[in-house]
């Protein structure tokens, strides 16, 4: 990673420039010069965000159809288009850096693409349906919240966006959990399984411990903070929430110190999120990428329709 | 279509020179430029028409449809608008954004009554036994006011 950030006397006067402008706050529209290490960075990062979006309406589709009542199926359904329309929004700003949105679909949909380690996983039961409403979309509100002072305008802008409508999923998932945390003992100990699902899942969803000065992404100034501060925004919002209803966390060792103002926690086992991102994908992906790409075959028409063009070929 | 597409003939099919325009013309990593509309949209009746962002499509019927899914769908406009290059096409028919059904899942005010919500959660933790963990320490944070 030390290549991705340069120090000062290897930069030329343009680089340099560029640099002070971003760490003094500036921002960078799509047709501003950038450096070739800036563009590439932020592809990758908002394509992988894009992708997140997708992959991330999958898991809550699944229950659509297995919603307790009409008034929780329209709620989800509504989230889930809300979740696809940002991964719309952000297709459009990933593509502005120069990767044809055709490109990053079919990437996407021939399991080349990378997104977050979170939507790898199977939904068991409802009470996963409220751990991803309220839990993970908590952790997507802490670090699309931090984005909205992202270097990329046209990232900002969009971001701004997204992060009004989260607002509306963090009280979406709020209301299922609440639902379950005050119904019968059977209720209760299925949320309290999800729980203890998702913890881990979540806490490597920031990322690993990565000093500020270590970090490529704060460097160009495509995120202002760490992985471990928003780990522990998350968990200063999050845990009490959940202790304040009875739920329980899965790591005896957790606990809150009021001298240092931090969240003591056991480390997560780090080579597993490696393994799910970067090996094999899981047995829940492979279904899911099998429906994309039986998706994208069978909507060929629309796209066709939408476009007025012939579809691209989505090549294996 | 009322009004001229001066890019198609009569049976819809695009010249193909205008399909596949010169790489000085359109960068080869965007999608071909006649497909490309910026849309605009005005929050409140006094506000000023801003932009919020660009779509894809193929005419300007869809390019209207897909503005107001993409962009629209949570009462975020009172009117808006699409423009194809040098082009601007209004809303011709504001009804669009009107309310036909109950959309109060869509919004804010459709989640409410959370104290009331937490407080029978609180209480169905006490009927469990679980006070005990509702007497660990953890800084106190009022998150809900702050998502909205």
């Amino acid at each position: 990673m030390a290549g991705l950030i340069p120090s000062r006397d290897q930069l030329d006067a343009r680089t340099a420039e560029f640099v002070d402008h971003i760490h003094a706050g500036g921002k960078v529209e799509a047709t501003d010069w950038m450096p070739e290490t800036y563009r590439r960075l932020n592809l990758k990062f908002i394509e992988m965000h894009a992708n997140s979006e997708i992959m991330g309406a999958l898991p809550e589709r699944e229950w659509i159809s297995r919603a307790p009542s009409l008034r929780r199926k329209r709620s989800l359904a509504a989230k889930v288009q809300d979740e696809v329309g940002h991964g719309q929004l952000i297709y459009r700003v990933a593509e502005s850096l120069g990767k044809p949105r055709s490109q990053m679909y079919a990437d996407l949909v021939a399991g080349r693409g990378r997104f977050h380690n979170v939507f790898h996983y199977p939904t068991h039961s409802w009470g996963d349906v409220a751990c991803i409403g309220f839990l993970v979309d908590g952790a997507a509100i802490v670090t699309q919240r931090a984005l909205t002072d992202t270097s990329y305008a046209p990232y900002l802008r969009v971001m701004r966006r997204v992060v009004a409508e989260e607002s509306l999923h963090y009280r979406h998932g709020e209301d299922i959990l609440l639902a379950l945390a005050s119904g019968t003992d059977e209720q209760f100990a299925m949320l309290q399984e999800a729980v203890n699902r998702w913890w881990t899942p979540i806490l490597h969803f920031f990322g690993t411990d990565t000093a500020r000065e270590d970090d490529p992404s704060i460097f160009w100034g495509i995120k202002p903070r760490t992985n471990e501060e928003s780990r522990q925004e998350w968990m200063t919002t999050y845990i009490p929430k959940l202790w304040d209803v009875g739920i329980s966390l899965p790591d005896p060792t957790l606990d809150w110190d009021p001298e240092t103002k931090v969240w003591n926690y056991a480390e997560p086992d780090w080579q597993e999120l490696a393994d799910l991102v970067k090996g094999d994908p899981s047995e829940a992906t492979a279904t899911r990428l099998a429906w994309k790409q039986r998706l994208a075959r069978d909507n060929d028409w629309i796209r066709e329709v939408v476009l007025g063009e012939p579809a691209p070929v989505l090549a294996a | 279509m009322d009004h001229d597409e001066p890019d198609h003939d009569d049976t819809g099919v695009r010249d193909p020179s205008v399909r596949n325009p010169s790489p000085a013309a359109v960068p080869d990593t965007a999608l071909p430029i006649e497909t490309m509309w910026e849309v605009f949209g005005r929050r409140r009746i006094n506000d000023a028409l801003e932009h919020v962002g660009q779509i894809h499509a193929g005419d300007r019927d869809t390019a209207l449809l897909l503005a107001r899914e993409t962009h629209f769908r949570h009462e975020e406009a009172v009117d808006y608008a699409v423009v194809r290059s040098d082009q601007l096409h209004r809303l011709e028919d504001p009804s669009l954004l009107e309310r036909r059904v109950d959309i109060d899942y869509r919004l804010q005010r459709g989640y409410s009554g959370f104290r009331d919500k937490r407080a029978r959660a609180r209480e169905a933790a006490a009927r469990r036994g679980a006070d005990d963990l509702q007497t660990r320490p953890a800084p106190g944070r009022d998150v809900a006011s702050e998502a909205s």
